[in-house]
């Protein structure tokens, strides 16, 4: 993946940006708020295409790609269900496999306005995941939830995630959240973006909930201290 | 359920009581009693031609309510999401709608002659720029997220169409068909009235030139029954349907 430059009103968001990601690998770009990372993930969706730069894919042509919203975009006249249900190719089994993981089941044939922000923002992953997507892209899938609710989403997240291996991209700007889930974190910089670190989380430490991934970000924090003022992350 | 009926039928049946007393008091031809005109409703229901035109008029608000929403609606969501086909066709179409209905019947009449698509054709000339605009509205607001969200989980244009699209413009379709109806009703009796030889508008110029105000009322009462029917029986069990979810 490689974005030598985007533009967006009169000013560059992103500049020589460039990164790879394995598959099965999960990877957080964490960064300030309004430093591109949304941006990135449209690119890398193939929702922005007006971009200078390439993102190639290591099989030739690009994987699914099964998206999870900042706003969970779920259609409000249409069941959980059906909303899961109309992703291509559709597969109704795993479906209700995940509805199971995600713990949705009981709500699976209620509309989305009934659903409080931490259920839909689970259907829209439940969602991402019904693609079968060999890549997922993840952006801020937790934020504005209460610490509690987020918490269970992360930890469903992780579940399906174990159950499925795919590839993910998880923006957020939270670096506990991003110990806590990936493999990898890229810490970015204020516009326009630009990778400045790239930290592998200790494969001991990975995905053992928030309160090792916010130790996990502390000891992160302490050993970059003299980078710390361009990342304010966490 | 059986409340709201009484709330909806008392009112109906104290206009029909007041009207009898008022009208026995006056006894005039002119204002003919309820139950006069109810006699004369049956009368021509069974015997007389109140069915044929009651069906004719029927037809044709059908047809020009289907082109009118067909063509308004295609025309509504293009100029909605084109703006280069909005500015070069907004002029023309606020001034179609400011057109008066008799000026547009007539004109078509004298152009393309008495038919009967000509008299379908200048009624729905009369509700298509009003369904265009309500539609444009729609189309406007669509929302750009969702329009992502369908086209990231591949889903196809026809799905999106069905799934994502048209929901978002269920309330303006609504809103254009039942305003619609009500303006096609009363533009059918005009152009029945100025170039049909049947219908309920051409029957109530014969009534007019008898002054026969019994019939008069007996059709209106006819056509009042059909409206009604029409929005119990259909608009507004449709639009429960749609709004399921809300």
């Amino acid at each position: 993946m490689e974005v030598a430059r985007k533009d967006a009103g009169g000013r560059a968001v992103i500049a020589d940006l460039r990164f790879d990601l394995a598959a099965g690998e999960i990877v957080a770009l964490v960064g300030p708020s309004g430093c591109g990372k949304t941006t990135l993930l449209r690119i890398v969706g193939g929702l922005d295409t007006r971009f200078q730069g390439r993102v190639t894919w290591s099989g030739g042509a690009a994987p699914r790609i099964g998206t999870v919203f900042q706003e969970p975009r779920l259609l409000p006249w249409r069941t959980v269900r059906q909303n899961i249900a109309l992703v291509h190719p559709p597969d109704p089994a795993a479906a209700e496999a995940l509805l199971d993981t995600l713990g949705l089941a009981p709500h699976g044939d209620l509309y989305p306005p009934a659903l409080s922000l931490g259920m839909a923002r689970r259907a829209a992953i439940a969602r991402a995941f019904a693609m079968q997507p060999g890549l997922l892209l993840l952006d801020e899938p937790f934020v504005s939830l209460d610490p509690a609710m987020a918490e269970q989403g992360r930890q469903v997240l992780a579940a399906a995630w174990s159950a499925r291996r795919c590839a993910a991209l998880l923006v957020t700007h939270d670096l506990a959240e991003a110990a806590s889930l990936a493999d990898r974190i890229l810490l970015l910089s204020a516009g326009p973006a630009q990778v400045i670190q790239d930290v592998v989380v200790p494969d001991g430490r990975r995905r053992k909930g928030i309160a090792e991934g916010a130790r996990v970000a502390a000891d992160l924090l302490a050993a970059l201290s003299p980078l710390r003022d361009g990342a304010r992350g966490a | 359920m059986g409340r709201h009926l009484l709330a909806r039928v008392l009112p109906v049946l104290a206009l029909a009581v007041s009207w009898e007393a008022a009208a026995r008091l006056a006894g005039s031809r002119l204002f003919p009693p309820a139950s006069a005109v109810a006699a004369a409703l049956v009368q021509d229901a069974r015997h007389g031609p109140l069915l044929h035109n009651l069906a004719a008029t029927l037809g044709r608000v059908a047809a020009a309510f289907a082109l009118a929403m067909l063509l308004g609606s295609v025309l509504g969501v293009l100029m909605g999401r084109m703006p280069r086909l909005d500015r070069a066709l907004d002029s023309l179409l606020t001034g179609l709608l400011n057109l008066p209905a008799l000026v547009g019947i007539v004109l078509i009449y004298v152009w393309f002659g008495l038919s009967e698509w000509t008299a379908i054709t200048a009624v729905a000339l009369n509700k298509l720029p009003t369904t265009a605009v309500t539609v444009r509205e729609g189309a406007r607001a669509l929302d750009g997220g969702l329009a992502e969200m369908a086209q990231s989980f591949h889903m196809t244009r026809a799905a999106t169409l069905r799934h994502v699209v048209l929901p978002q413009l269920y309330p303006y379709l609504f809103g254009a068909a039942r305003s619609g109806l009500a303006l096609i009703w009363k533009i059918v009796l005009v152009a029945e009235l100025l170039g049909r030889s049947d219908g309920v508008g051409f029957q109530i110029q014969v009534l007019f030139q008898l002054f026969d105000v019994t019939g008069i009322l007996a059709y209106t009462l006819a056509f009042i029954i059909v409206v009604q029917g029409i929005e119990w029986g259909v608009l507004q069990p449709l639009e429960r349907r749609a709004n399921r979810w809300r």
